[in-house]
Formats: structure tokens, sequence, C-alpha cells
């Protein structure tokens, strides 16, 4: 929650105008997490495409996509030694394109926070390179 | 060149909105932002689905949950 938060405040709303897209995937982590609890201001950028995913197939995918990348992961970034990859970001570049796997990722992180400062420092370089 | 009624024209329509109140536009309701929609995701496709989409954009793909 708190990472949505940031990616609002810090990425979002720092790259106003930029082609820049973020797809928030919802799901229960928590007994107290439900669908009615999802609060669409702490992400309200329209850049943000969000999904609930009821049976947590993304975070039980991703993780297995993400075991070549394990380079890749953020500075900062915790071990992650859960089923489930939640509370995180992975970050892909204009480049990326998703056939039968999911692409290589420029970083991913967990959680966001911890992460938040290589987030941060590459969507920058993303933002530059855009500009170029 | 103008005619006079299309003159006399305007000169009423613009009293008439002095009258009441302001401009057209003046009238018209704040915009609102637009309500972001929960959508249901089933498989993994649809997400890659819309990744394919915007295809030559940053993307980020952030694993949430509520609380």
């Amino acid at each position: 929650m708190n990472g949505a938060r940031w990616v609002q405040q810090q990425i979002l709303d720092t790259y106003p105008r930029a082609a820049l897209k973020v797809y928030a995937v919802w799901y229960a982590m928590y007994p107290s997490d439900a669908r009615e609890r999802w609060r669409p201001s702490l992400l309200p950028d329209p850049r943000v495409e969000h999904w609930w995913d009821e049976r947590r197939v993304v975070g039980t995918r991703l993780l297995k996509e993400l075991a070549p990348y394990q380079a890749r992961r953020a500075p900062g970034s915790k071990e992650f030694r859960e089923e489930v990859l939640w509370d995180a970001y992975l970050l892909f570049d204009a480049r990326a394109t998703w056939g039968t796997s999911m692409p290589a990722p420029v970083s991913w992180g967990y959680t966001i926070l911890a992460a938040r400062e290589a987030l941060a420092r590459q969507v920058a370089e993303q933002m530059r390179r855009q500009r170029q | 060149m103008i005619s006079a009624a299309v003159r006399s024209a305007a000169a009423a329509i613009a009293a008439a909105v002095v009258l009441m109140g302001g401009t057209p536009a003046a009238q018209a309701p704040p915009a609102t932002p637009l309500q972001a929609i929960l959508h249901s995701l089933e498989r993994v496709e649809e997400l890659q689905a819309a990744f394919r989409k915007d295809d030559g954009q940053t993307r980020i793909v952030l694993l949430l949950s509520p609380t």
C-alpha cells in the first residue's frame, strides 16, 4: 500500500507527461485483504491500469519467470522466499516485448519501498533515453 | 463584411451571457478526475496483452495487496 503511494508520488507525479505505463495487480495477501478494500486514491494516475487477481496467478507466474533474472534484483531489495511474489515491482524498458515468456526486466525489487532508490534511478534513466 | 443584423444578434447573445453570470465556459461544471476501474484478471495472458498493447513505452508491473 505504501509502495503504491510512493510510485504515484515519486514516479508518476515526477514524470506527468512521460510515456510510462503502470499495471497494478492487486490480490489478497493478508487476512484483512479483499477486493472491496482496494483504494483507487492510492494510484489515481490515468496511466495506471488496475487489475484484481483473485487467484494470485500473476504473483505466482512472475516469480517463476524471474528465476533467470536474479542478477537484476535491485540493490536494497530483500530476499524473497514465498510462493507468491507481492509488494514488488518489475521495470521494463520501451523495447521489451512479451512473447512466449516474460521479457527481461531492467530490474525488479521486493519490497517496493526497500528497492525504491534503485527504481527511481532506473526510471530516471529510462526517461532520459526517451528524450534522446 | 458583417451585416448589421449579425452584429445585432452577436450583441444580444453577449448581453444574455452577461446577464446569466458569465461566459458559457464559466457555466460548465468543474471537471472531475476519471475514476479508476479495477478490472478482474483471470489469466496472466490478460496482463501480457495489455503489456503488448503498450509496446514502445517504459512499463512497470506492480504486485500489491490492498491493506
